[in-house]
């Protein structure tokens, strides 16, 4: 008996110096390969250089992401406590916090790297993490990348996700995928909070997966949004590493960050640990505008295999009113009304379309809130009782609009000359992101502006050069009044403008108002209430307050060219101010990102002790980059 | 009375739906129609991306109800897909084809030779299948009924 216990202690120390061996051995091959320098570690470890100094860091926030107490900084500190942690004897009762199972894309990856067999590095369990990984059961990845929504130029900024494909996948069971999705873990209640929580980085980020159907009814039917899936090449090996690193970054803190940590940022992160080598996350070091990284996924040779467009409840509705007569569609908007029973529309194929449209349209207005629940479902009911009744049939296939990486690139800069209050000038644009109402359609929403840090600045002869306009954000959305929806059109926009006339300095403002559109065989006309509060040492009370009109006319003129004409009046409370506008601009395009702008302005502005009007006249060059 | 019941509770069918106790549990109940509403939805959206659907889980959350580590217990996937796609089940079963009706048939596990028949069963019993259409377990109880009912069908009822 002691002989067999002698034994088996000599046995296990021989065992344990064997593996202090096989550490000391697999530090030196590491070290021997460069591995610490390795730009796939760099990923695992989420590490980036610092603007200038180029030293890394990593951008995870949190001291358990990493294995040496300088690891955030410390490729090859970390690298080497990493080893030596994995190296750990198992953990029988609490297998899943072994670190192999903690830390299970670095394990993969210094595994395969390091050629270390079962023997060498034993294989711990890591229950969870399996059950995890079978039950999404991966094959491949989608990128997902839902659009922007009518009427909400803030969803146009956009959002990018990952659905993880499984092996048997069909058009029918893709609704049963999973997603892998990073979003902002948001606690407050009001809208100002958030963005500036969102903005500033004070909202962590969370990892989170979730059936890829509960993602399509969110962005689909509750906020009308079209969903482009981009299929990639992704092997099923390289897909389960984009897994093994999820689970990584699920149970760490990151800060997430609107402009560059955001979920774009993290998507594309996820994919070059997949596939080492891709590096696909470089190229958006400062900022990830969502729609930017889709381009730059689409540009990479050949990672995007397939591209699928999945219309929106919107989309469909508009699809579906495009197959009706105007008098059948208004047949129908009066069965959705309630103003008319269902059983009244007939069973011809026709009536048949009448009711399918009048459900969608139903259910889109109880997705808006403009139908009380109970309500809607009664007349869903009434109306879906009628439709089982009768054959099923051909609705055609929706047209699919441009796709989102064909549109201009997001930032744009502008240089001018022309006139400005009687002088000659030169003025200078900078629009970092993303999209005005004047630049061209293709791949952004229609009639919809976002700009953030809009910079305008002007040099007038023989004087310096003065900033104009500094706007942080700016939206505005024209979304046509339709038969079946009367959707409200709203603006809004805050920073400093010179909005007492060129003589006189730029003040802090907050402007927007109400609206509405229409639109007549491409032709977008619009109204708004604008609204203006500014405050300017010119002004009696250092501040005022202004209401009136803006009529607007958005017309493209031939293809590559669009015209936008507006006025607008203005009284303020302010000593009678009193200020009138009418500009015109000129867009055409010269190639995909340059454009010739021509613009004419007329402001006149009216104080008890100035009643003058000034122009100002522009030719220029735009360029997107 | 307290006796009486027992043996009622333990003998009633194993499905997903009977563990009546757990359905809170599951974020089972999900609103049919929910939408952004206003502007502060919007800014949301726009400055963190965040997310207001249900049936998202964080990946390393642990059990939480129905799901564990983010993704849905296998007992529960038909439960919470029916629940996630209440009204869009009801459309598609009423017109007779939709990416929902597929993936249901999916999940069930209907053979290719008896989907058009499943096809027919939704559609023909639309008004007892989705009689309260808000209620997730109404759904599939009807469903289930329904199956069973069905010579040729009957033997899937027991996914439901």
């Amino acid at each position: 008996m002691k002989i067999l216990i002698a034994l088996g202690t000599a046995l296990s120390l021989t065992m344990a110096a064997a593996q202090a061996d096989t550490l000391a051995d697999t530090l030196t091959a590491a070290h021997d390969a460069r591995l610490a320098d390795d730009p796939a570690w760099a990923d695992l470890l989420q590490y980036e250089p610092y603007p200038i100094t180029g030293h890394l860091r990593s951008l995870a926030d949190d001291k358990g992401f990493f294995n040496a107490p300088d690891g955030a900084r410390n490729p090859t500190a970390e690298l080497d406590a990493t080893l030596a942690r994995l190296f750990e004897p198992a953990r029988p009762e609490t297998p899943d916090e072994h670190p192999q199972c903690r830390f299970p894309a670095r394990h993969h990856w210094l595994r395969q790297r390091l050629a270390l067999s079962p023997m060498q590095l034993p294989e711990q369990p890591c229950p969870r993490l399996e059950k995890w990984t079978a039950e999404i059961n991966p094959a491949g990845v989608t990128l997902v990348f839902p659009s922007a929504y009518v009427n909400s130029p803030a969803s146009m900024f956009g959002h990018t996700l990952l659905r993880i494909d499984t092996p048997e996948q069909t058009e029918a069971t893709r609704l049963l995928a999973y997603t892998i999705n990073y979003a902002a873990k948001a606690d407050a209640t009001d809208g100002f909070t958030f963005a500036l929580k969102g903005l500033t980085g004070l909202y962590p980020g969370a990892l989170s997966s979730s059936p890829y159907y509960a993602k399509v009814r969110e962005y689909s039917d509750m906020e009308s949004r079209d969903v482009w899936e981009y299929r990639l090449n992704l092997t099923p090996a390289e897909t389960r590493q984009l897994l093994r690193h999820a689970w990584e970054i699920g149970a760490t803190r990151f800060d997430y960050w609107f402009f560059d940590e955001n979920c774009s940022y993290m998507i594309l992160r996820l994919l070059d640990v997949a596939r080492p080598g891709l590096r696909v996350a470089k190229q958006f070091y400062w900022t990830a505008i969502p729609v930017d990284t889709v381009k730059g996924v689409v540009a990479m040779p050949d990672l995007v295999t397939d591209i699928r467009f999945r219309p929106s409840t919107g989309t469909e509705l508009a699809h579906r009113a495009s197959r009706l007569t105007p008098t059948s569609l208004d047949a129908a908007i009066a069965v959705a009304d309630g103003r008319r029973t269902p059983q009244s529309l007939g069973t011809d194929t026709q009536a048949i379309e009448q009711l399918e449209f009048a459900d969608r349209l139903v259910s889109l207005r109880g997705h808006a809130g403009k139908l009380d629940q109970d309500e809607a479902l009664a007349r869903l009911k009434a109306i879906q009782i009628i439709r089982s009744q009768l054959p099923t049939i051909d609705t055609g296939a929706i047209p699919v609009p441009p796709r989102p990486e064909n549109g201009h690139a997001t930032g744009r800069a502008g240089l001018a000359t022309g006139r400005l209050d009687g002088t000659n000038a030169l003025f200078l644009d900078l629009r970092p992101a993303y999209h005005d109402l004047l630049d061209a359609e293709t791949g952004y929403a229609r009639g919809a502006q976002i700009r953030f840090l809009d910079l305008g600045a002007s040099q007038r002869e023989g004087q310096g050069w003065r900033l104009d306009r500094f706007l942080p954000v700016d939206i505005v959305s024209v979304a046509p009044r339709l038969s079946w929806t009367q959707p409200l059109s709203w603006k809004v926009r805050f920073g400093w403008e010179r909005t007492l006339g060129a003589r006189r300095a730029t003040g802090p403002m907050v402007a927007g108002g109400p609206g509405a559109a229409w639109e007549w065989k491409g032709l977008l006309g619009y109204v708004f209430l604008e609204n203006q509060l500014l405050g300017h040492g010119d002004l009696q009370k250092h501040w005022a307050i202004g209401s009136g009109p803006l009529a607007g006319l958005l017309w493209d003129v031939g293809a590559g060219s669009r015209l936008q004409l507006e006025a607008g009046r203005q009284w303020f409370n302010d000593r009678r101010l009193d200020r009138s506008t009418a500009r015109a601009h000129l867009r055409t395009r010269l190639t995909p990102r340059d454009n010739l702008v021509a613009g004419y302005e007329w402001t006149h502005i009216e104080l008890p002790d100035t009643d003058r009007a000034e122009r100002r006249l522009t030719l220029g060059w735009q360029h997107y980059f | 009375m307290k006796k009486l019941l027992f043996p009622l509770v333990v003998f009633l069918p194993v499905t997903a739906f009977a563990a009546a106790n757990n359905i809170g549990s599951c974020g089972l109940g999900s609103k049919v129609f929910e939408g952004q509403r206003g502007l502060a939805p919007q800014v949301l959206a726009a400055t963190t991306n965040g997310t207001f659907g249900n049936q998202t889980f964080g990946i390393t959350s642990g059990t939480l109800g129905c799901s564990q580590d983010g993704v849905v217990t296998s007992a529960w996937k038909t439960a919470m897909f029916i629940d996630g796609n209440k009204s869009q089940l009801a459309r598609d079963a009423a017109s007779g084809q939709g990416e929902t009706l597929d993936a249901l048939a999916a999940l069930l596990k209907i053979d290719a030779q008896d989907k058009a028949a499943f096809v027919s069963l939704t559609k023909a019993r639309h008004a007892e299948i989705f009689a309260s259409v808000d209620s997730a377990e109404t759904i599939a109880t009807q469903l289930k009924a329904a199956l069973q009912s069905d010579a040729r069908l009957a033997k899937y009822a027991d996914a439901v």
